[in-house]
């Protein structure tokens, strides 16, 4: 089997529904399959909290300890392209005040965001099954978090924007009319909109050049993804310094129309990403529950393939029970696609048999 | 397990900035453990740095005299003002000693959501002081956040039209850094505005 960067071992102290656990992960598929309640999603989650994030449950360090114990720990060992062999560990060690702990190579981390610069994380849970219809924001999110994990200063834009636009939404609430004061947090929201704009349409380009070279020629249905909102169309036909001088005009003469409604009715948090599944030439919102699980996971599938190639991070996509929507076409396509993505996968599923056309790339684990 | 006067010891020195319970209960215990050498004397200098120390009514810095001795040097280049957040800030740049103007202490900085307003950072008056008091460079020496540029902004719109040189501090690698430590919105900065050598 090729060796692919990743985690190739984890072993895991009381954590969750896990006593010790102790996996020789060295392939690029990992298949976890097994019965409801065998601590299948619990193994993902564990990967998944080797990253600054609260993992694919987000949830709170007290919430992982094993029934009776008050300290956990996930450990793995990572094959890093350009680091080599790297060791992490992610715990609690159960002290007065719950704390989540990340050290690399024995060494604590200063900053929990240092070991996504080590290893750059996708997931697809059930939860997101509704991705497609639910709220802009979370489709928003994801493009932002693709984003940031090749271009930190993505990430500094976003959070001034909305530091600056609570700024501003306090200032108007309290009916102060402050004309230096206001203009001076319109010129950072113009100027942090705009940026944050541009960037995820570039973004939006790369993933769409992957989707175009590597998925559709693969196979994949050609899906396309748009984002549509007021800046976007302002920086199609206006230079940035032009869109950043409308939009704080556009904020100065919208101030009394904000004060009432709240926030503002324009900016980058008003943007959505929509998506075309063209066999049919169907929207996102509007496409079956299964065509909708395709078009997600091809932004999933393209997105890690980008951030392989962007970052210099270990890529892991983690897939929690991906295959309930699809029916075995697509399934063949899904299994296509992962094999030629080069990425380490991790997958769950319930009956091992659905999994076998990935066995030449895959080892198996039922918990 | 403690009695009530070292319970509110260690209650009031883990409020202290930078300190929680358990360097509150190291502090009282290393205080009660040499009274004579280090408790009673620090009594002593905190009663009479409460009574001798006042705010500067020029600049906001901290002396014993109504104004600083910043205020008051004649060595110091008065027509050159730099504008800092807080104290600490002033001491900061003092100790780099390559300063030698006066300053300014806003006290804090704009935040809407905080409630601090132009008025409690006593910018009004930091704008007639600069209109009467011959000054020909304002150094907006304020840290690079968001309420620190928004007040950057603010103070540089309300001087716009006097005869001023108004300037702010250099972003960039700092001494002694090594690349690889920086933050990227750091060395992006530093990028950006690389200069000649």
């Amino acid at each position: 089997m090729p060796q692919t960067n990743g985690v190739v071992s984890l072993y895991l102290k009381d954590f969750r529904s896990y006593g010790e656990l102790v996996l020789d992960t060295r392939a690029q598929i990992i298949v976890i399959t097994g019965e409801n309640g065998r601590g299948k999603t619990n193994l993902l989650e564990a990967v998944s909290l080797l990253s600054p994030s609260k993992g694919i449950r987000k949830a709170k360090t007290t919430d992982l300890p094993k029934f009776g114990s008050k300290s956990w720990g996930v450990s793995a060992g990572v094959l890093h392209s350009i680091h080599g062999d790297l060791q992490f560990g992610v715990g609690d060690l159960g002290e007065e005040t719950p704390k989540k702990i990340i050290r690399m190579n024995g060494e604590t981390l200063k900053t929990h965001q240092d070991i996504g610069k080590m290893i750059t994380q996708l997931w697809l849970t059930p939860a997101m099954d509704r991705f497609v219809v639910d709220a802009p924001s979370g489709r928003r999110e994801f493009i932002d978090h693709i984003g940031w994990t090749f271009n930190l200063e993505h990430a500094t834009h976003i959070s001034t924007y909305e530091h600056a636009m609570k700024e501003r939404s306090k200032l108007l609430k309290d009916g102060v009319r402050d004309k230096i004061w206001l203009e001076s947090l319109e010129k950072t929201i113009a100027q942090m909109g705009v940026a944050i704009v541009s960037w995820r349409e570039t973004v939006l380009v790369l993933l769409k050049k992957i989707i175009a070279e590597l998925l559709i020629p693969s196979g994949f249905p050609r899906f396309e993804l748009n984002f549509e909102g007021d800046i976007e169309t302002l920086i199609q036909n206006k230079s940035a310094l032009e869109a950043e001088a409308f939009f704080q005009e556009k904020l100065g003469l919208s101030r009394e129309l904000d004060a009432i409604k709240g926030g503002s009715s324009m900016g980058p948090h008003r943007s959505d990403l929509s998506f075309l599944f063209c066999p049919k030439n169907t929207p996102g919102y509007l496409c079956s529950t299964g065509e909708q699980k395709i078009l997600i996971l091809g932004l999933v599938l393209s997105s890690i393939k980008l951030l392989e190639l962007k970052s210099q991070g270990v890529p892991l996509l983690l897939l929690d029970e991906v295959i309930a929507h699809l029916d075995p076409i697509y399934r063949r396509i899904l299994f296509d696609q992962i094999k030629n993505l080069k990425v380490q996968t991790w997958m769950t599923g319930i009956d091992i048999k659905d999994f076998q056309d990935l066995r030449s790339h895959s080892i198996y684990f039922s918990p | 397990m403690f009695g009530q006067e070292i319970q509110q010891l260690i209650f009031l020195l883990s409020r202290f900035p930078g300190l929680g319970p358990r360097s509150g209960r190291r502090l009282a215990l290393h205080l009660l453990k040499k009274k004579e050498t280090t408790l009673l004397p620090l009594i002593h200098t905190l009663q009479r740095a409460a009574e001798a120390v006042k705010v500067c009514s020029e600049c906001g810095n901290l002396d014993t005299s109504p104004v600083c001795s910043i205020c008051t040097s004649t060595k110091r280049d008065s027509k050159v003002l730099c504008v800092v957040e807080e104290i600490s800030d002033l001491w900061a740049l003092e100790r780099s000693g390559e300063y030698h103007g006066r300053y300014f202490v806003l006290g804090g900085k704009l935040s809407a959501i905080s409630g601090v307003k132009p008025e409690d950072l006593k910018i009004p008056f930091l704008v007639n002081k600069i209109k009467t008091s011959g000054i020909t460079e304002v150094v907006l020496a304020l840290n690079p956040t968001l309420e620190g540029q928004t007040t950057l902004y603010y103070i540089r719109e309300c001087l716009e039209n006097l005869p001023l040189k108004i300037t702010g501090l250099a972003h960039g690698v700092p001494m002694g850094g090594e690349l690889d430590y920086l933050d990227d919105a750091t060395l992006t900065t530093a990028m950006m505005r690389r200069q000649v050598v």
